[in-house]
């Protein structure tokens, strides 16, 4: 797990807005699976028991997330997707409705530049984030890759057959080199691949421990560090 | 790296493990080897030569055959699937029915070879020779094709991509003169600046692909669907798109000079700044088409549908508008075929 900052103060730095929706999620019959899932999406990490987590993580990671997300859309598809890919898909898809239900005012709110309580909200969501991003949250995000150019890259330095197998570790289970994998592997083409990554770890930093980590697991698979680093490499240079 | 001296005298191999055994004692030499249905995968078998041998229903899958060579090798129906294969020769191989999916070929000579069939999914075969390749019906999908070559200077063996599945696929500065893509299918591929001069697309699915600045004049693309494409800047002089689905197309600032888009679908299409001197448009639909500020002189307009089409500043003079629908079109200081300029 990762060690996470202390709980936000979220009435000393950030709107009633803001707050508002920490407090309405934190105290929401679904709080644990929202804090699962807002958890997953920001770290790209999962933690099976709510404990492990508290309840003030929502505080925690939901000001640095929406600061990160420009539109009410992209936070709307990041966590659908996040969702789709868990062991239940649909229920989690009921709990990013709720996160986005409850977060759909703070972007009405930006939506009008000129109103103060934007600008404050989004001064009090920076500020809020810069005072943990240092040692718990790395979130350099990546940006909307050119699907062309980020395969080229990836293909130039190992064979594009071992970086679907890395990836499927990953995002699926560790390959286990039997038919009903190589069937699921070559369902999707690496373009796909690819994206689904980026999708489910946004921040780079944590995509690079866990393509890292895997790779190390993956012992059937050679060459994994190498595949690791050129995945994150083709990364790197689509972060503007 | 320096090849191993041959072996002089016959050898012969007939299991992994004598193979291996040659190979770790330096052996490279396994021309016309008969290494029928051997399990090779995984396995580091940089510079060997296999040219002449037999290979087929093997399975060299994963395996590192850097330089390897391959010419006129018999591997019908092979498995090479995530194996790195680059700058090995393949000329004149028989790779009929095998599979590459996510191999690296990059730079892999594949001159003459049959890889008709063949599975390349998701591989690397960038800058890699394919002059003169039977790749008819083979699956190039999502492919990384950049800077390949297909161009056979003779012209006489162009190579063979007709029925080829090319779906998002690579080809960014390509070399395909004359190469034949009849019936192929390029959906989404990116052939942005390729050239295509003199190549045939007749019945292909083009539907969403980027031809951007792409070369491809005196094309026959008769009957293709370019549905969504992108044609922007594209040289397409004396390309003969008849019958063509172009709806929703991008052919802004594209030069279809001496063209033939007759019976084409150009519905919603942006043809805004484009070059149409002299182009065939006879019964071609260009309902609530944009051709603001193009150049359509001397253009053949019989019996063409340009209803809701804008004309802003377009050049019609000596255009042949017989019988064409002329509904809503909006003419602002449009150029009459007669020379007169429409008024504001």
């Amino acid at each position: 797990m990762l060690t996470l900052p202390a709980p936000l103060t979220t009435e000393e730095v950030a709107p009633m807005s803001l707050t508002k929706v920490v407090q309405t999620l934190a105290e929401h019959s679904e709080s644990d699976r929202i804090c699962k899932l807002l958890y997953w999406v920001y770290t790209g990490r999962w933690e099976a028991t709510s404990e492990q987590l508290g309840p003030s993580v929502i505080g925690q990671i939901l000001p640095a997330l929406v600061k990160r997300t420009p539109s009410y859309e992209v936070l709307e598809r990041r966590l659908y997707k996040a969702a789709s890919v868990l062991n239940k898909p649909e229920r989690y898809r009921q709990i990013a409705k709720i996160i986005l239900q409850a977060c759909a005012a703070l972007y009405l709110c930006d939506a009008a530049p000129s109103s103060p309580s934007a600008n404050q909200f989004l001064t009090a969501a920076a500020a809020a984030t810069e005072d943990y991003a240092e040692d718990a949250l790395p979130m350099t995000t990546i940006a909307q890759p050119d699907r062309f150019e980020l395969r080229r890259r990836v293909m130039q330095q190992v064979p594009p057959l071992k970086v679907k197998i890395l990836l499927f570790s990953v995002l699926r289970h560790p390959f286990s080199f039997e038919n009903l994998d190589w069937k699921a592997l070559k369902a999707q083409s690496l373009d796909s691949w690819l994206a689904e990554l980026t999708e489910a770890f946004p921040a780079i930093d944590v995509l690079e421990k866990k393509l890292f980590n895997q790779a190390a697991e993956l012992k059937r698979l050679d060459q994994g560090a190498q595949i690791a680093e050129a995945v994150v490499q083709a990364l790197r240079l689509q972060i503007p | 790296m320096k090849r191993a001296n041959p072996i002089p005298e016959k050898i012969s191999v007939s299991d992994t493990q004598t193979l291996l055994q040659m190979y770790h004692r330096g052996v490279r030499n396994f021309q016309s080897q008969s290494l029928r249905n051997l399990d090779l995968t995984g396995l580091d078998l940089i510079d060997v030569d296999f040219s002449h041998a037999n290979l087929s229903g093997s399975d060299l899958s994963l395996s590192y055959l850097h330089r390897a060579n391959f010419r006129d090798c018999h591997l019908m129906r092979s498995q090479l699937q995530g194996a790195t294969l680059n700058q090995a020769n393949f000329s004149q191989a028989n790779l009929r029915d095998s599979s590459f999916h996510g191999a690296s070929l990059q730079g892999a000579i594949l001159c003459g070879a049959d890889l008709g069939l063949a599975d390349l999914t998701d591989a690397n075969l960038m800058d890699a020779d394919l002059r003169g390749a039977n790749l008819c019906s083979a699956n190039l999908k999502g492919a990384c094709l950049r800077g390949a070559n297909f161009r056979e200077e003779s012209m006489v063996n162009s190579t063979m991509l007709q029925g080829a599945i090319l779906d998002d696929a690579d080809l960014r500065g390509a070399n395909l003169k004359g190469a034949n893509l009849d019936r192929a299918s390029l959906k989404k591929a990116n052939l942005a600046f390729a050239n295509l001069r003199g190549v045939s697309l007749k019945n292909a699915n083009l539907e969403g692909v980027n031809l951007e600045g792409a070369v491809m004049s005196d094309v026959d693309a008769s009957d293709a669907n370019l549905s969504w494409a992108n044609l922007q800047d594209a040289k397409l002089e004396r390309i003969n798109l008849s019958r063509v689905n172009l709806e929703k197309g991008n052919l802004g600032s594209a030069i279809l000079a001496d063209a033939k888009l007759n019976y084409a679908n150009l519905k919603q299409a942006n043809l805004r700044g484009a070059k149409l001197t002299r182009t065939d448009l006879s019964h071609a639909c260009l309902q609530s088409a944009d051709l603001s500020d193009s150049s359509l002189i001397r253009a053949y307009l019989a019996r063409a549908d340009l209803s809701n089409a804008d004309l802003s500043r377009a050049n019609l003079f000596g255009a042949e508008l017989s019988s064409a629908t002329m509904v809503r079109i909006v003419f602002l200081e449009t150029t009459l075929p007669d020379g007169r300029i429409s008024s504001p």
